[in-house]
């Protein structure tokens, strides 16, 4: 299957997104897909048609933006993780997988993120103190010094799976992202498609994958630029359930 | 001519294998030339299978328009230029031939065979060196006339104006080593690479790997076709290896930062080391009409043997100044050619079991002597016959000749090294007179070369000096051995020293490009263009599409000579990249163009909203459909269209309630002990008592005391303020931030949250009762009052999987002068706001309104927008703003500068005006940009320029913003703006704001 950049409207003109309040920024991308709900009710794409496993082997794009992810920076985010028994990466553009399939960045020496299980889609996160950045209380519920960010809501997040993730990242960036060279756990803050982004090397089920955090305002831009990068590799859209079965 | 007939000869007459090494002789290919069928064998170049048809001439010459045909038949020369329909300038020695291509000759009045311009051959003497610099330009004007019908005879080929954009994009490649070229030297280096672990990439711009092994005998081994297969079979089963054939390196930049072409991609290969075995150029004979079709390099003749089966003519000549001349003749007899002569320019060869070969076969050996004019049956015939004379002295021959007779003419002269990418590199050539060939030296240290770009020349040495450029390699990667060096030392002595033989009838070509003849180069130095770089500029030598691969080497030869300096002395001209004509297509080919768009984007376009770009957004300028319009995104409203849009939706908003989406503005969020601190030292305001719940404006200056951002600091907490900025300005702001707090060491947390945020203005006298319907805050004047700030819930009704519960930050703020509140919300569910918004607005009639609606509403309030009404001298003094500066502070960003330039005698400011509304249909209202002047005689000053300017429903006059001189910024003064057409319009001073000057609307 080739997808166009172009949007898809669903047959009877409803987005499944349309279903939550809190919306991926580019959901009308998706549209074509059979949703599934990720914890806290957001919807993801679960399944576009019966080759999403294929073209994932390839170099398959998945909109995880209605994933939880939370980001914690500043002295204290240490004991927030330890509280939660979260991995502390040994160093800055570093990431590391918790027990339940969580990932946790770190973006520098105090700033981390967390992305969520793909598995239990989001559920370990979502018990983690002060969740809610928007919210001037939840610099009550996080230890001293440990400032809640926005990475929900500042910034998408798309995931290049397969074979080919690092041909189609050379069509986008100019840092070498070869496996060799951006072995598992690697994080680039580095520039893709002329927009910034936080690339991180993980494997999901065996799977190559890159998560790809970029601001939120152009997260509709860089779906369209990955599709068009993974068509040679008859790569294309895929949903969660062709990574996580 | 019976078509099938010709065509079945021309498949048929190929020589036997294993000749044809790039042909597939079980399928064939067919395709139109100037009208004529042409068939040829899979693997043909469009140029192989013209010569299999017998067709040698396939272009026109540049000035000259003299017949012209292969040369070098690598894709290294302008002869072989050819039109495709759809292509211009395409290379007919390296192009393949495929079914259907319809290719005509370039540079041609008429048709190729019959060019009406060729009468241009007989007025060379007219047409000397440099004349179009010396012409054309007197008398004074004359230049225009003749411009066009220079225009009309130079260029070569034709676009194609209806062509279609082709998919082109480009990749990052990332290598060990990267090796260009894939001849023995750079197979060899490859392989050692790659044996000792490095990854290696490499790049080869012919369809085979093998470069010289492919087509060249050489005199110390026998086999060289069996040697390739051994090297491309370890090649190719290398895991190391990356293979790219058909792929040019195009140019070197520095820290080997390489650009190569292959197919419809541009790889941006980063190399940590990178090795160049690209070979050498072979050069040609100066002799008179060294240009005739079947005047051929030696090595020429051997690729249409070996690579295309062709048996390139029937009686040849070949005219060499080194031992490959005679190698090439020992080939062109086996494959049934006649060899004539061999026409050797030394007095012996170096190798007498090469002459006792070549002589035991009959040919005669014709040493000391030279090819001194080749001759043509007439205009676009190949060659009939050559003269040949002894050598008298260097470029000069006997008076006594000797005609031979043949339809081919090898030449021979020695081998200039690729030198073009390694000059890039910084690289230097130097002339070793002994070897008569240039030299690099200079290399940079990640930068090596191997092979006859080297001046290596026997193949066990080329191979030897291979593995020795890569262990260099390996070596600076920490990847070889501690073993020292091996020295490769190679003393075969290919070039002529002087193999120009210039005619007194000219035509003896020294740049084919540019139809260029030896008298041209001295008479450039004659005219006093002596410097190398000079004659390059006046004579064009170099300047065409070989970029003077064959015609640097004579040139500097030349010019050494008349100018009396050595060959070193002289150089060549700077090597620039690209190495190729390089299409377009590769530097525009999938261009990012990178867009934002808010969480209500394709609300707007749902609702017709006219687009405008702000930075990479695109925001809503205004809404056609409100005002029941429908105006397709890609054309342009009318000026009224546009003026009773937002007139309209500005008139709702005074009436009723509007909503803007806001999402764009900056947002920062600063929390911490100090963040009231660090508030205080940016901004010009005092921030260390503000009110939690309250807002403040926030006015950011400059180092140089200019106004640069404005926004609204929210107070949530004592530790935690929320501030916004400009769409544009944002970045800047929250890069200050973090600049000053690297310094301060506050104890504060600053995150740019623009995009984290989706915002809207809920604006009008009914915005209260819409929110009133949404959240449990307390909305009354008094619970939440003008300039408050609150934090809580927008409860959005209906069935929603997550939550209906919406987590927002609102805000009271007078921007467009009615009550009105800003709802900023995690930007997951900004869609859901708007959904929100409209659906309880539906009952009072909520309408969209756009930015330039917004525009004028905060003009008639009087607000400023930093970027618009103010430039890189507003100071806030000018604009107004001391109320907003704090005198009570020892500090804020700028503040030394504001102080100074506040003391100054002021020369301008910014005021509000009016004019009678009536000059909007006699076409004078002022415009943005409109000047300002002191008064209205002929004689007067600019004094200042307009930075808003609308008519106002509201106010019912026009109303503006405009710097002023000084004395004309009080009110009732009045002021001339020229506008449009030169006229002049007389606006009068009025106090500001214009609506609503007691704040009640807002305040409500």
């Amino acid at each position: 299957m080739t997808q166009s950049t172009e949007s898809l409207q669903p047959d009877n003109g409803q987005f499944w997104a349309e279903a939550a309040l809190s919306r991926s920024a580019c959901y009308r991308r998706t549209a074509v897909a059979q949703p599934m709900l990720a914890a806290g009710g957001q919807q993801l794409p679960e399944r576009f048609d019966p080759q999403d496993v294929e073209r994932a082997k390839k170099a398959g794009v998945l909109d995880l933006s209605g994933l939880l992810r939370a980001g914690y920076r500043g002295a204290g985010t240490p004991e927030l993780l330890g509280n939660a028994g979260l991995p502390i990466p040994a160093r800055p553009n570093l990431a590391a997988a918790g027990a339940d399939g969580d990932w946790v960045l770190r973006l520098s020496n105090t700033e981390y993120w967390l992305l969520g299980s793909l598995t239990n889609r989001g559920e370990t996160l979502a018990k983690l103190p002060g969740l809610d950045a928007c919210d001037s209380g939840c610099l009550d519920a996080t230890p001293d010094a440990c400032y809640p960010l926005f990475c929900m809501d500042s910034h998408g997040w798309l995931m290049l799976t397969g074979e080919h993730v690092s041909d189609v990242m050379a069509k986008l960036c100019g840092v070498d992202l070869r496996e060799e060279a951006f072995p598992l756990g690697s994080i680039a803050q580095t520039s893709l498609a002329r927009i910034n982004g936080i690339i991180v090397h993980q494997e999901i089920n065996g799977l190559t994958a890159y998560s790809i955090l970029c601001d939120n305002a152009s997260t509709d831009y860089l779906w369209t630029a990955l599709i068009d990068a993974v068509q040679e590799f008859d790569g294309g859209p895929v949903g969660l359930a062709s990574v996580v079965g | 001519m019976n078509v099938a007939a010709s065509v079945s000869s021309s498949v048929d007459a190929r020589l036997p294998a294993p000749m044809g090494l790039l042909l597939d002789r079980s399928k064939t290919v067919q395709f139109e030339f100037e009208g004529q069928t042409i068939q040829g064998i899979q693997g043909d170049s469009i140029g192989s299978a013209l010569l299999a048809n017998d067709q040698w001439l396939w272009s026109r010459s540049f000035k000259y328009h003299r017949a012209r045909g292969p040369l070098t038949l690598s894709g290294h020369d302008g002869n072989t230029l050819v039109q495709l329909a759809d292509e211009a300038n395409v290379l007919a020695d390296r192009t393949a031939a495929d079914n259907g291509l319809v290719v005509s000759g370039q540079n041609v009045n008429g048709s190729l065979a019959k060019d009406k311009d060729a009468f241009l051959n007989h007025f060379g003497r007219f047409m000397p060196v440099g004349f179009y610099y010396r012409a054309f330009y007197k008398p004074k004007g004359i230049w225009d006339w003749w411009e066009k019908h220079i225009r009309a005879k130079a260029g070569l080929g034709v676009v194609d104006l209806k062509g279609q954009p082709e998919y082109y994009d480009k990749a990052y490649l990332f290598h060990d080593i990267v090796v260009v070229g894939a001849g023995p030297a750079g197979l060899t280096a490859a392989l050692t690479a790659a044996d000792a672990g490095a990854q290696v990439l490499l790049v080869e711009e012919n369809p085979i790997l093998g470069g010289s092994l492919t087509y060249a005998d050489f005199p110390d081994h026998a086999d060289p076709e069996s040697l390739r297969q051994q090297l491309i079979g370890r090649v190719e089963a290398h895991a190391n290896i990356r293979v790219m054939t058909s792929a040019i390196c195009n140019a070197w930049f520095t820290d080997n930062w390489l650009p190569v072409l292959q197919g419809k991609r541009m790889y941006k290969v980063r190399a940590k080391e990178c090795i160049m075995a690209t070979g050498s150029y072979e050069q040609h004979v100066v002799f008179r009409n060294n240009d005739l079709p079947g005047v051929v390099m030696s090595s020429a003749a051997m690729r249409l043997m070996k690579h295309y089966a062709i048996k390139p003519g029937q009686e040849a000549v070949v005219v060499t100044g080194n031992d490959d001349g005679y190698l090439t003749a020992l080939q062109l007899h086996r494959q049934g050619v006649l060899v004539q002569a061999v026409v050797d320019m030394r007095a012996a060869a170096d190798s007498q079991k090469l002459l006792f070969d070549v002589e035991e076969l009959g040919i005669p050996v014709l040493f000391e002597s030279t090819v001194y004019e080749a001759v043509g049956g007439g205009d676009g015939d190949r060659v009939t016959a050559v003269d040949v004379r002894r050598i008298r002295e260097p470029g000069k021959v006997a008076d006594s000749s000797k005609m031979i007779r043949c339809d081919l003419v090898c030449m021979s002269a020695g081998y200039m090294p690729a030198y073009q990418l390694l000059c890039q590199a910084g690289g230097q050539l130097s002339y070793d007179d002994n070897k008569a060939e240039f030299s690099l030296r200079n290399l940079p240290e990640i930068l090596h070369i191997a092979g006859s770009v080297n001046s290596i020349h026997t193949l066990d040495a080329v191979m030897a000096d291979g593995q020795r450029a890569a262990f260099q390699a390996l070596s600076a990667l920490g990847m070889g051995s501690d073993q020292p060096l091996p020295e490769v030392a190679c003393t075969r002595r290919m070039n002529y020293s002087w193999p120009i033989f210039p005619h007194p009838k000219g035509k003896d070509f020294v740049d084919f490009d540019e139809d260029l003849q030896s008298k041209d180069i001295v008479n450039a130095t004659r005219l006093g263009y002596r410097d190398v770089q000079l004659v390059k500029r006046f004579s064009t030598v170099g300047m065409g599409p070989s970029q003077g691969r064959h015609s640097a080497l004579p040139t500097a030869r030349l010019v050494s000579k008349a100018t009396d300096r050595t060959v070193t002395e002289t150089g060549v001209t700077t090597a620039r990249p690209p190495l190729v004509a390089e299409k377009l297509s590769y530097l525009a080919g999938r261009m990012f163009d990178p867009y934002r768009e808010t969480a209500m984007h394709h609300r707007h376009k749902a609702l017709g909203a006219k687009m405008i770009p702000a930075g990479t957004w695109q925001r809503p300028a205004y809404y056609p459909a409100n005002i029941g319009l429908s105006i397709d995104q890609n054309s342009q409203p009318t000026r009224q269209n546009r003026d009773d849009c937002i007139e309209a939706e500005a008139r709702h908003v005074r009436s009723r309630v509007g909503v803007i989406d806001v999402s764009t503005l900056g947002g920062i969020e600063l929390r911490g002990p100090d963040a009231a601190e660090f508030m205080n030292r940016i901004y010009t305001f005092g921030f260390l008592k503000q009110p939690v719940g309250k807002t403040r404006y926030a006015v950011l200056t400059s180092d140089q005391g200019v106004v640069i951002d404005d926004g609204v600091a929210c107070r949530f907490r004592d530790d935690h303020f929320y501030v916004t900025a400009t769409t544009t300005g944002v970045s800047s702001v929250y890069q200050l931030m973090t600049f000053w707090n690297t310094r301060w060491r506050l104890n504060v947390d600053i995150t740019n949250v623009t995009a984290a945020f989706a915002a809207v203005n809920l604006a009008g006298p009914d915005s209260r009762k819409v929110l009133e319907t949404l959240t449990d805050l307390d909305l009354s004047a008094e619970g939440f009052p003008y300039l408050a700030c609150r934090e809580g819930k927008i409860k959005v009704p209906g069935s929603f999987s997550d939550t209906t519960d919406i987590p927002a930050r609102l805000m009271r703020v007078g921007f467009v002068g009615e009550l009105g509140y800003e709802i900023h919300v995690p930007s997951r569910y900004g869609e859901a706001l708007w959904d929100a918004l409209m659906s309880a607005g539906a009952a009072f009639d909520i309408k969209p309104f756009g930015v330039e609606t917004q525009r004028l509403l905060r003009l008639e309030k009087g607000h400023i927008i930093v970027s618009q009404d103010t430039d890189g001298m507003s100071h806030p003094g000018e604009l107004g703003l001391e109320w907003a500066i704090s005198k009570n502070k020892p500090y804020f960003n700028g503040k030394r500068a504001v102080d100074i330039v506040m003391k100054r005698p002021q020369t301008r400011k910014l005021v509000g005006f009016t004019l009678p509304a009536e000059l909007v249909k006699q076409g004078k209202k002022p415009e943005e940009g409109h000047i300002v002047l002191s008064d209205s005689s002929a004689t007067s000053a600019i004094t200042g320029h307009i930075t808003s300017c609308e008519y106002s429903p509201a106010v019912g006059t026009i109303i503006g913003m405009a710097y002023v001189g000084i004395q004309q910024s009080e009110p009732g003064a009045q002021f001339p703006i020229r506008v449009e057409g030169g006229q002049l319009v007389n606006a009068t001073v009025v106090e500001l704001p214009f609506y609503d000057p007691e704040q009640a609307r807002q305040e409500m």
